[in-house]
């Protein structure tokens, strides 16, 4: 049995179909192929960075490497890694998209970045290019982490001073987003805010259970943490002026359905 | 007080649900009185080819619910419906293959962003997954097309059938429209 890796290129798509659409294509034809040539194993993309790991029998994977440098959708085909393996480390076949802000395959990133890196063969500059590029988030992350240890060591009773924000929704395999969560996430969602103005907003009725669904969004990985250094002076202009804000009122749309919602609720409750 | 009247979207391919959680939602409607005159006004969606129902909220506020085919030459009737949408929900069948193109045209002709309307992202028939790789993986590529409109919008598990799922719809859609209030004033958006 053997593991290689593969780097490729996505060309730009000729006709209208969306970049999208042609990863999606191409992925979905590749998902079959190697069904047939029982391949298992995972597809890495990044904007137009196309890594895929592949583990089966030679035959098999001979059979793929002809067919990606025969498909017009993909170029620049490098094989960066070629080396015989005594029991795989995939189960199945799948595909991991990938973004440059988003932190949430860190972890599986550096599981793969392990099965590669000692044995990989990059040729020439352009590969070294594109290998970094697929890797670049663990690999700044790895930085980040050397210059902060004390992240780790966060507790959840220290959400004051800090600077809150969220990259994406958390995803509902990992936390199904609730009642609470559904009234902070809106607000933390490609934005930031302060701890402190979270707070003033009143959208709970304490600030323990602010802080629950926060730890549940923290627990889940989804919540960036940032903190402030001097809380006293840092934006103390802006906190003086929103002194006295509140959840701006609900408009009578907003709550006859929250009203109808909740009644709804109590009526699915009763025995 | 003067009538309020909402419409919400729901958009999808053949067999995502529409229809059912439109009639779902429609059927709790506590102004049974009204159903007579809610089918009167609904006939000239339904053969037109677009669900129609509705939810009272009381005498004078109502939610519109309009269902949607998700291809993109049905954008005349998208268009029926388009101004004044207080929510757009695109339903998506899980496992079917993702008809990334649709999703595309969905999202331009409605163009959420710019627009202000809350997007729900529903995933449907999601009892018949066999585990959560394989929901990740579908969602892994929802949120990839999501990102190509620069839309981070929520992805959530909805079974059209079931009357408390479909409600939290209709609640997150009315939390994203409540939180666009806030985030103008308290927070900084991240560039
Ligand atoms: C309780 C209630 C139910 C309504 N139901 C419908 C409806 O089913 N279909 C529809 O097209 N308009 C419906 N409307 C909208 C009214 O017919 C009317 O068009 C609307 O209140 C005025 O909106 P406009 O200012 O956008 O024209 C409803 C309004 C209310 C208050
Ligand atoms: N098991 C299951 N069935 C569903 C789900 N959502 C919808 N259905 C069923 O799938 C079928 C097609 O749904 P329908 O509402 O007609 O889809 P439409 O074509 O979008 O209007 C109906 O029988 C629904 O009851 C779901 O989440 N799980
Ligand atoms: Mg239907």
């Amino acid at each position: 049995m053997k593991r290689i890796a593969c780097l490729c290129t996505i060309t730009e798509p000729e006709d209208h179909t969306s970049h999208s659409e042609n990863v999606f294509h191409i992925f979905d034809s590749a998902r079959k192929f190697n069904k047939e040539q029982n391949i298992v194993g995972t597809f890495l993309v990044l904007n137009n960075v196309l890594l895929q790991i592949l583990e089966g029998e030679p035959s098999g994977l001979a059979n793929v490497v002809y067919r990606v440098n025969r498909d017009p959708r993909i170029s620049n085909v490098a094989v960066i890694l070629n080396t015989a393996i005594e029991t795989p480390s995939f189960t199945r076949w799948s595909i991991k998209l990938l973004s440059e802000q988003c932190a949430a395959h860190r972890t599986y990133l550096q599981k793969i970045h392990s099965l590669i890196n000692e044995k990989s063969l990059l040729k020439t500059n352009e590969d070294r290019i594109r290998y970094n590029k697929i890797f670049q988030s663990i690999l700044s992350e790895n930085i980040k982490q050397n210059q902060t240890p004390e992240e780790d060591s966060y507790t959840s009773t220290s959400f004051n001073n800090t600077l809150l924000g969220m990259s994406s929704w958390p995803r509902p395999t990992q936390l199904r987003v609730n009642a609470g969560l559904m009234k902070i996430c809106p607000l933390l969602i490609g934005h930031t805010i302060e701890y402190k103005k979270l707070l003033e907003l009143e959208l709970f009725n304490s600030a323990q259970e602010l802080n629950s669904y926060l730890q549940q969004l923290r627990e889940a990985k989804a919540l960036t943490i940032i903190q402030t250094q001097d809380p006293s002076n840092l934006h103390s202009f802006e906190a003086h002026q929103n002194k006295n804000q509140q959840t701006p009122r609900p408009g009578r749309f907003s709550q006859a359905l929250k009203n109808f919602i909740s009644g709804q609720g109590m009526r699915a409750s009763k025995p | 007080m003067s009538n309020i009247y909402k419409k919400l979207a729901v958009v999808g391919e053949v067999g995502s649900g529409k229809t059912q959680l439109i009639k779902t939602i429609s059927e709790i409607s506590p102004f049974a009185t009204e159903a007579k005159s809610s089918v009167d006004i609904g006939k000239e969606y339904t053969t037109v080819g677009i669900d129609y129902g509705r939810l009272s909220l009381s005498e004078d506020i109502a939610l519109g619910l309009y269902g949607l085919p998700g291809q993109k030459r049905f954008q005349l009737l998208w268009d029926m419906v388009r101004n004044g949408l207080w929510g757009l929900l695109v339903l998506t069948k899980f496992n079917d293959e993702l008809n990334v193109k649709s999703l595309d045209n969905i999202l331009e002709h409605f163009d959420p962003i710019n627009n202000q309307i809350p997007l729900v992202i529903g995933l449907t028939h999601i009892d018949t997954a066999e585990n959560d790789q394989e929901i990740d993986l579908f969602i892994d590529i929802i949120s990839y097309a999501l990102e190509q409109h620069g839309i981070n919008a929520p992805i959530v598990p909805v079974d059209p059938r079931d009357i408390e799922s479909s409600l939290m719809i209709l609640q997150l859609l009315d939390a994203l429209e409540q939180s666009s209030a806030i985030n103008m004033e308290a927070t900084q958006n991240v560039v």
